[in-house]
This record gives structure tokens, sequence and C-alpha cells, in this order.
């Protein structure tokens, strides 16, 4: 075995000590690490044992990494997407998702990548159903967006100043803004579909 | 003036990892702010022409041994800004990578300007 030399001085006499790292994969939660360090007792120089801990950070990496993509397949079977229809969109085998889920099989970093994406904007989904129509996608992306808006906004209490409506034709998307009127009233929202009430006396178009 | 070839340090980092090293808190910050989690993953980043926009800085002795000077750059990796600090030490004839993190000020090509007039001095990330 090599002997660890300070990389500075080259000096031999070395203090070693351990710290704790948290390592952190995006859907996989975190891990704490303890990570082999020295300090040079001649030029204090601190430095890694970095073939140690880089092999001790990739299995803890690829740790978070399985529990990650277990994570996002789970999640995406809460929100009713089977792995049944990703297969049918993505053309990945169900039993190659199975694998990944019971940690029988290691997603490659492409595949990784591509299931954080998808987690991330699960409407890609939808944009693959489509065969990957840009014009579709853009329409799909940007319902997606609307009713994500939709969803945040506090009818009762927001004092709204305009409202619009997208209207998607020819491949263009138009935004119409119309004035609002004081006796303008919205009675209820369900889903994507907005209720007014009686009080409406006119709506002008200013664009 | 850069006191080392910037392409010395890169052609070592291809050529073999032994010649280079991270020393200080250097992988903690290429983890943190980088996502790059190895010391092997940072040479190879390097190598594989991860930095890009290179801007020397300045250099500087290294505190640890005056006797070695550090050069430090600001460079671009997709939409980051990040700074990193290298020396190359006679005894042990490694490249030393002193420094890999975020840069702290964003706006460089203001900085710079203003440093070239004169009017701000000095890098906070030494």
């Amino acid at each position: 075995m090599n002997k660890i030399l300070c990389p500075v001085c080259g000096n031999e006499v070395l203090n070693e000590s351990r710290v704790f790292e948290v390592l952190k994969e995006s859907f996989g939660g975190q891990t704490k690490i303890s990570l082999r360090k020295f300090k040079c007792s001649y030029c204090d120089t601190e430095f890694d044992s970095a073939l140690e801990n880089d092999k001790n950070i990739k299995v803890a990496m690829d740790d978070l990494k399985m529990k990650s993509i277990n994570n996002i397949l789970n999640d995406f079977n809460d929100i009713n997407v089977s792995m049944a229809s990703i297969e049918r969109v993505l053309s990945i085998p169900q039993r190659t998702l199975t694998k990944w889920k019971t940690g029988k099989a290691k997603p490659s970093a492409t595949a990784f990548s591509l299931f954080k994406y998808l987690r991330t904007f699960p409407w890609l989904l939808e944009v693959a159903e489509n065969n990957f129509d840009y014009n579709i996608a853009q329409k799909i992306h940007i319902g997606d967006a609307i009713k994500n808006l939709l969803s945040t906004m506090n009818f009762d209490s927001c004092n709204m100043s305009e409202i619009g409506v997208l209207n998607c034709a020819n491949s263009t998307i138009n935004y119409n803004k119309y004035d609002l009127k004081p006796d303008m009233e919205i009675t209820s929202i369900t889903g994507d579909h907005i209720s007014y009430s009686e009080k409406i006396v006119s709506i002008t178009p200013i664009n | 003036m850069c006191y080392y070839s910037f392409d010395d340090f890169k052609t070592a980092c291809c050529k073999s990892r032994s010649s280079v090293s991270a020393i200080c808190d250097t992988l903690a910050d290429a983890r943190k702010d980088f996502n790059i989690q190895t010391e092997e993953n940072l040479i190879g980043f390097i190598c594989n022409k991860g930095l890009s926009e290179i801007i020397f800085i300045n250099t500087t002795p290294f505190r640890k041994n005056p006797k070695m000077m550090v050069d430090a750059y600001s460079f671009r990796s997709l939409g980051k800004y990040g700074y990193i600090a290298l020396t190359f030490s006679d005894v042990t004839k490694k490249w030393l990578i002193k420094s890999f993190k975020k840069h702290e000020n964003s706006n460089l090509a203001l900085k710079y300007a203003f440093e070239k007039l004169g009017i701000s001095k000095g890098i906070k990330n030494e």
C-alpha cells in the first residue's frame, strides 16, 4: 500500500481525522458519510484521502440513486401513472422498471436523468405520447403552467386587475386580455372551468 | 500575468490523475457548488473542457508555503460562475487544486471593468 504523503511538502507525518459530510440526491433524500482527512504536521495543509473517500462517496451516491428511482416510480404510481403507460410511451420494458424499483438492477446515468426530468415535469410523458410534436408539446406545457397558476390563486381574496383568455389556433397561441368590469363577479372555479355570476354586463376586448 | 501555464495544468489532469491533487476544502466545495462528487470526477471535468470562459484573476503567494505561488481564475460552467485556484509543488511534482467553488461575484464583466478602471480592488475568494 502506498504511503500517504503531504501533496504540498512531501512530509509523511500527518494528523488524521474524520469529518462527516451530508450527500444529497434529488428525490432520494440525503445520507451522512464519514470522510478521512489529513493535516500535514509540517506545513498545515489539509487534504483528503481521495482514493478511499472517492470509493465511499460512489457507494453512498449509488445507494441514494436507487432510493431516488424507487421514490420517483412510487410517485408516478401515486399520481396514477402506471408502469404500463410508461412502457407504452417511452418503450422502456416494464420488467426493467420493476428491476429498478426492487433494486435488482441499476438504471444507467441517462435513464436516471430522464426519470428526474419526468418526475419534475410529469407532463413530458404526455409530450412523448404525442410523438414529441412541437406544437402539441407547447400547448401541453402552457396548459400545465396555467393549471399550476390557477391552483395557487385565491380568487376570493385576489384583487384581479385583468382577465384574459388563452386561445390556441393554427399553431399560434393568443392571449386575449379583457377589461374587468366592477360589476363582474367570479362565482366558482372547478378545475379549468371558471363560472361567472349574472352580474356580468359586458366585457370589452382591449388587445 | 499568471505564474503557471493553465494548459500545462489541464494536460496534467488528462495525462495522469496521480499528478493532480485537491487540497484544503476543494472537494467539499466542488460537491456543494457544482455537484462534482469525487476527486476523479473533478479532474476529469477539468480535462474534458468543463470550464469555459476561463479568466485569469491574480497570482498570490500560498499562505501555507509562501515560496509557492497560487494562480486564481474565474470560469463559467453552463449558468454557474466558478473560481479555481491552483499551484504546483516542486517537492512532490504535483499540481494542486487549492480551491474550486462558486464565484462570489457573478457579475464578473462589470467587476473586471471596474477593476481595470481602478475603482474596485481585490477578489474576496482568495
